[in-house]
């Protein structure tokens, strides 16, 4: 049986030699050190997509005003808001730097293969009074990309997310709440954040036709990984660096919460995106566009609560919706975009995700 | 919103049917609405260029282990650790995420001679400890927009302002507990910048920008501001200002004291074929607000200015698709740490990883 498996793997790969070899007669193999914009292109309308951006953002209601930071009170095993501002200030500044390039990329005839690495720093500032950065995002990954006959694009990678608060607001905290003790041995309260480092991603684009784009993406944290906030932890994460320590019982405990009990299987912190992107050529100069994205997360279950989880909850879902126009008509190659969307999800900063909002953006982007 | 709405369709109708590289008067002159490559290049070598990058630092000297303090009622800046006692003493890897672009914008080519843009470049910056709960120590906004010069592809000169804004990591200020005052800030908003580069042969590039603060501009910390510079919203003086909210004496500056800021370098390619280039790069940076020792009752016209020096190596990708380039850098540096909040803390390190200029 071993013999027989041994030369059944030797065949395939001869067969597979075979093949590219004969399709290098037809297709020729071409080579890039690094061509830089991605095969794999960035969602238009995705709040997280690492393109560069410069927008204002208003928010549409006093609900969706980020006015608040999250804590764990260990004191009464909760999570609870404190308030770090009560102007209710509707207008922002969103700042994002970000880049995703493509390296090492082979071709070979419609079949193309390459590495990517991404990265990019994400960051808003209220836009009145001291204009006090709210927080800063982190967000990199790398993977690898494939793209067939120009239409499918599959990716695979990690991806890593990490929140910030941002430090005027922080000492907007404090002389909000005179007294307030956040870091000391004794302290009750426990600043939450929101980290995924690191969770395995996989997309797939289509693009049947030029003018029209769908993608997906799937998002699920390793079984070794930091998450935070405690409650998102699913039940069968270890600590990286550990070979049994339980991720949930050690950053609950971290947050001071005790007693808690871990999540069913079902409960994986899974984050969906899909999306839609449509463009309409206007003679060489660009394309007007309009884009759509969906996001679903599975962590929307806990309500962002201790206590709060049940698997009958729904997850929770953004929607963004908006257009603009687009000053380049090449399928990859980077992009400068006028642009305006709306969004009902979470604000967009990462440590945010407990405040729902609905804001509207506009500004300039670029990506490739 | 609805105004601004209103703007932002305008623009777009306004400009996407003009949006395309013109020739003009016979092909004599040419226009182009956005250029992704910007006529003024980012250095390679300065740790605050609008370059993006994924550096990893081995400190050999300087390691950031306490913040400065304000407002703290002693009429100084006081040092306040952030990382007690022996914590992480032998720990010397840092991790730097920067991204940043550089753009051009409305370029006008005459004959391919002088060629204007309006030239926009930002970045991010932040640095993370390589170790412990990899801590991130700080974030700096970097903007400059302004004016492009480029003529006969040898000389180019940009004009206009530049913006630097620090600010402290949320997980470095939550170890600190119950310090009364205010962390010491470094901001400079707006500062006017002139800058030359000149490019003899394809192989060399040498570049010097110089940074003044506006007449009428935000700075941070107090004991940096020039007597001359007056708050942008009340025309008082910004360090008398400024000065009464950090609780410290006000400093009386000699007229050379601008708070210049004097940055130089030289980039030197070797080509390699169907692979690109080998490079080195040196940058030196001169500040004048080193005259003040960062201290209270620091400054003295006699002191002298601080300087940075960062020397770099590599391999630069050669680009058949896109533009833009990518390196692998290493670097060694012997300055400021690589972030504008911390200027006060001098170290020594050797860089090694990813530089996109994009």
């Amino acid at each position: 049986m071993r013999f027989l498996s041994y030369i059944r793997k030797k065949i395939l790969l001869v067969a597979v030699v075979a093949f590219f070899a004969g399709t290098s007669g037809v297709w020729a193999i071409s080579f890039q050190w690094a061509p830089l914009d991605p095969l794999f292109r960035e969602a238009l309308a995705d709040p997280f997509a690492c393109s560069t951006s410069f927008r204002y953002l208003g928010v549409l209601d006093e609900a969706s005003v980020p006015d608040s930071v999250l804590v764990a009170n260990s004191e009464s095993q909760q999570y609870e808001k404190i308030m770090y501002d009560n102007t209710l200030q509707r207008g922002y500044w969103q700042m994002k730097s970000a880049v995703n390039v493509g390296l090492l990329r082979v071709t070979l005839g419609p079949v193309q293969a390459e590495g990517y690495i991404q990265g990019g720093l994400n960051t808003v500032f209220q836009k009145q009074g001291s204009v006090d950065a709210l927080g800063f995002d982190g967000m990199y990954g790398a993977g690898m990309t494939m793209r067939f006959f120009g239409i499918v694009a599959i990716q695979a990678g990690f991806h890593h997310f990490s929140g910030h608060w941002g430090d005027e607001i922080l000492a907007d905290l404090q002389e909000s709440n005179p007294g307030l003790d956040l870091y000391s041995s004794t302290s009750t309260y426990h600043l939450e954040e929101y980290t995924r480092g690191n969770s395995w991603l996989a997309g797939i684009s289509l693009e049947p036709v030029i003018w029209g784009r769908l993608y997906f993406f799937a998002e699920l944290p390793m079984k070794k990984a930091w998450i935070r906030p405690g409650i998102h932890v699913p039940a069968d994460t270890i600590k990286p660096g550990s070979e049994d320590t339980n991720q949930f019982e050690n950053i609950t405990g971290q947050e001071g919460l005790s007693g808690l009990t871990a999540y069913d299987s079902s409960y994986k912190a899974w984050r969906l995106q899909t999306g839609l992107e449509l463009r309409f050529p206007v003679w060489k100069m660009g394309s007007f566009f309009l884009a759509g994205d969906v996001q679903v997360h599975q962590d929307g279950q806990t309500l962002h609560q201790v206590g709060g989880y049940d698997p009958d909850n729904p997850w929770e879902f953004e929607y963004t919706v908006g257009g603009g126009f687009e000053f380049n008509q090449s399928v990859l190659g980077r992009k400068m975009r006028l642009e305006c969307y709306y969004h009902n999800g979470r604000f967009p900063l990462l440590n945010y995700f407990f405040q729902r909002s609905k804001y509207v953006v506009m500004g300039i982007a670029i990506s490739g | 919103m609805k105004r601004c709405l209103g703007v932002i369709l305008f623009l777009v109708f306004l400009l996407s049917p003009c949006f395309s590289t013109y020739h003009l008067a016979r092909d004599i002159l040419s226009f182009d609405w956005f250029a992704a490559d910007a006529l003024y290049p980012s250095s390679i070598a300065n740790p605050f260029s609008s370059t993006s990058a994924l550096n990893l630092l081995y400190l050999t000297d300087g390691q950031p282990r306490s913040i400065k303090y304000t407002d703290t009622g002693t009429g100084k800046y006081d040092e306040v650790a952030f990382l007690k006692e022996g914590a992480y003493v032998d720990k010397r890897l840092y991790l730097q995420l920067k991204t940043g672009l550089n753009i051009g914008l409305f370029r006008f080519s005459y004959r391919d001679v002088i060629e204007s843009e309006l030239g926009f470049q930002g970045a991010l910056n932040s640095v993370f400890q390589a170790f412990g709960g990899a801590d991130n120590l700080g974030f700096d906004g970097i903007f400059f927009v302004g004016m492009n010069v480029r003529a006969f592809h040898f000389l180019t000169m940009r004009v206009g302002l530049q913006h630097y804004s620090g600010h402290y990591g949320d997980e470095t200020l939550e170890k600190i507990n119950g310090q009364e005052g205010d962390p010491v800030e470094y901001t400079r908003d707006n500062n006017f910048l002139f800058g030359v580069s000149v490019q003899p042969a394809s192989f060399v590039r040498l570049y010097l920008d110089a940074n003044l603060p506006l007449e009428k501009s935000w700075m941070h910390p107090a004991i940096h501001i020039p007597s001359w510079v007056l708050k942008p919203t009340t025309g008082t003086s910004l360090q008398t200002v400024e000065a009464s909210n950090e609780n410290i004496p006000e400093t009386d500056f000699a007229n050379s004291y601008k708070a210049w800021i004097i940055d130089g370098g030289v980039e030197l390619h070797y080509p390699l074929r169907d692979l690109g280039s080998l490079f080195f790069v040196a940058d030196v940076v001169a500040n004048q607000d080193g005259q003040t020792l960062h201290q209270v009752g620091g400054y003295d016209p006699d002191n002298p200015w601080e300087f940075e020096y960062t020397l770099g190596v590599g391999l630069e990708f050669d680009q058949s698709v896109g533009f833009g380039h990518a390196r692998i850098l290493c670097s060694y540096h012997d300055g400021r740490f690589p972030l504008l909040n911390f200027f006060y803390q001098r170290s020594k390190y050797f860089g090694v990883g990813f530089s996109l200029s994009l």
